[in-house]
């Protein structure tokens, strides 16, 4: 015993420095594998209302291209408008959107995460699925009262059904962890014929994103003779860096369709 | 409070926000991210006697940064491992220092020289970017990895030299 008390003392900083990162490593494999958000990450109190505070500021910079934006955004929604009426189709999707701003993000990393500044006071829920006006931003991963942190598309775990739109085949959408204007598009069969430039969107499968939101565009081709699926990456039309304004998604039948699956899985 | 107590909180304070304001909105070509908060533990001295403390305060150093980073623990990892080698690796750099009998040993760019002080900012800058790459990217390959520690490891270094030379000239007065 006497021994041990010793040795404790002699070695009690390479100790503490072994605890220390013991201690740091099971917070990242604990937060990795549970996607479980410790009480420290940026919806608590004061990192998120540090964000919010120079989120107010940058602002300011990006009015004139902020106006810019919304003007289009606005006369696309009229020429929608006019055009719904002419033919009177139902609408495209059936979701219901929460807009929020996003107060911080990265891009740099390999696994990103965005906080937006709209929470649970808001209606916003775990797993809500989070898109802008030119595509597919991400999923909501933890809430709090004023704030939600967002699983951004560029995550090595986020993974959305996306479909080419020419031709109806759906495949997968992943992020490499490496530009962030790009990613990469599996399960498409070789035999599917493609061209570069071809729109992705997404499937709706899920439920999470609306169907039919866009996505993006092919930008390589790198399939092999041999390969039985595509080789594909798309890049973005949104700048991920840039974009500011974001749409939550309610989705409103996404129960129902949860219900009629559980039943069929039952019987 | 005695008056180095009160200097390092205000480094700590100024570092971390310059680096949660400014540096973390940087992206230079889509992924350089300096990360100069480093900058307030290569500030603190190296100390036999408070060798646990300084542990200590890398470690909270780390834990405040992964608060706003989201990154569980990555900071924290990097950060204490920084702290931990920080002094086996001026020591190997300046062995006479060994002899000396003074408690604080605190790095300046005046009393080491330009050419020690490069290389010492330089191979802790990149232990710390590696860890940090590493650890995030598990799955990544290791080309992707080394080419972003190397990018981001550079960029920080030379700021971290920069800010060292304004420090010794702000402590000659």
């Amino acid at each position: 015993m006497r021994n041990l008390i010793e040795l404790i003392n002699k070695y009690n900083h390479q100790i503490l420095f072994i605890l220390l990162e013991v201690f740091a490593f099971f917070l990242i494999i604990q937060n990795n594998s549970f996607q479980k958000a410790a009480f420290i990450n940026s919806t608590n109190g004061v990192t998120a209302t540090s964000f919010l505070a120079i989120s107010n500021v940058k602002s300011y910079f990006s009015l004139k291209s902020t106006n810019e934006l919304l003007l289009m955004e606005n006369a696309k929604l009229k020429s929608l408008i006019s055009y719904q009426q002419k033919v009177s189709i139902s609408s495209i999707s059936a979701s219901h959107f929460i807009p929020a701003t996003i107060i911080n993000k990265s891009v740099a990393r390999a696994n990103n995460y965005i906080t937006i500044d709209k929470g649970k006071i808001d209606g916003i829920k775990k797993g809500m699925g989070v898109v802008s006006n030119n595509g597919v931003i991400g999923i909501v991963k933890e809430t709090s009262k004023h704030f939600s942190s967002v699983l951004s598309i560029l995550h090595s775990k986020s993974k959305v059904s996306v479909v080419i739109k020419k031709n109806n085949h759906f495949g997968s959408l992943q992020w490499d962890g490496k530009n962030y204007k790009k990613a990469k598009i599996y399960d498409i069969p070789s035999h599917v014929d493609l061209q570069l430039g071809d729109t992705i969107i997404t499937s709706g499968f899920s439920y999470i994103f609306p169907s039919n939101t866009i996505v993006g565009v092919i930008s390589d081709i790198k399939t092999k003779e041999a390969d039985k699926f595509h080789n594909l990456k798309m890049s973005f039309i949104e700048d991920l860096k840039e974009v500011k304004y974001v749409n939550v998604c309610q989705p409103l039948k996404k129960e129902e369709k949860e219900l009629l699956e559980e039943q069929l899985s039952n019987e | 409070m005695s008056k180095v107590t009160i200097r390092h909180s205000i480094n700590f304070i100024v570092f971390i926000s310059l680096q949660v304001l400014i540096f973390n909105n940087i992206f230079f070509m889509g992924y350089i991210n300096p990360y100069v908060y480093l900058m307030f533990l290569f500030l603190l001295p190296i100390s036999k006697k408070n060798q646990n403390l300084l542990l200590l305060i890398a470690f909270l150093t780390g834990i405040v940064m992964d608060a706003f980073q989201n990154s569980m623990g990555l900071h924290t990892f990097a950060c204490v491992l920084v702290m931990y080698l920080k002094s086996p690796i001026l020591l190997s750099l300046i062995p006479q220092l060994k002899n000396k009998t003074q408690n604080n040993i605190v790095f300046s760019i005046n009393e080491f020289g330009l050419p020690t002080t490069i290389i010492y900012t330089s191979i802790l800058v990149f232990i710390h970017h590696f860890a940090l790459f590493f650890i995030e990217a598990f799955q990544l390959d290791l080309g992707n990895i080394l080419l972003r520690t190397i990018a981001s490891g550079l960029v920080t270094s030379i700021l971290l030299i920069i800010l060292q030379f304004f420090n010794a000239r702000n402590s000659l007065k």
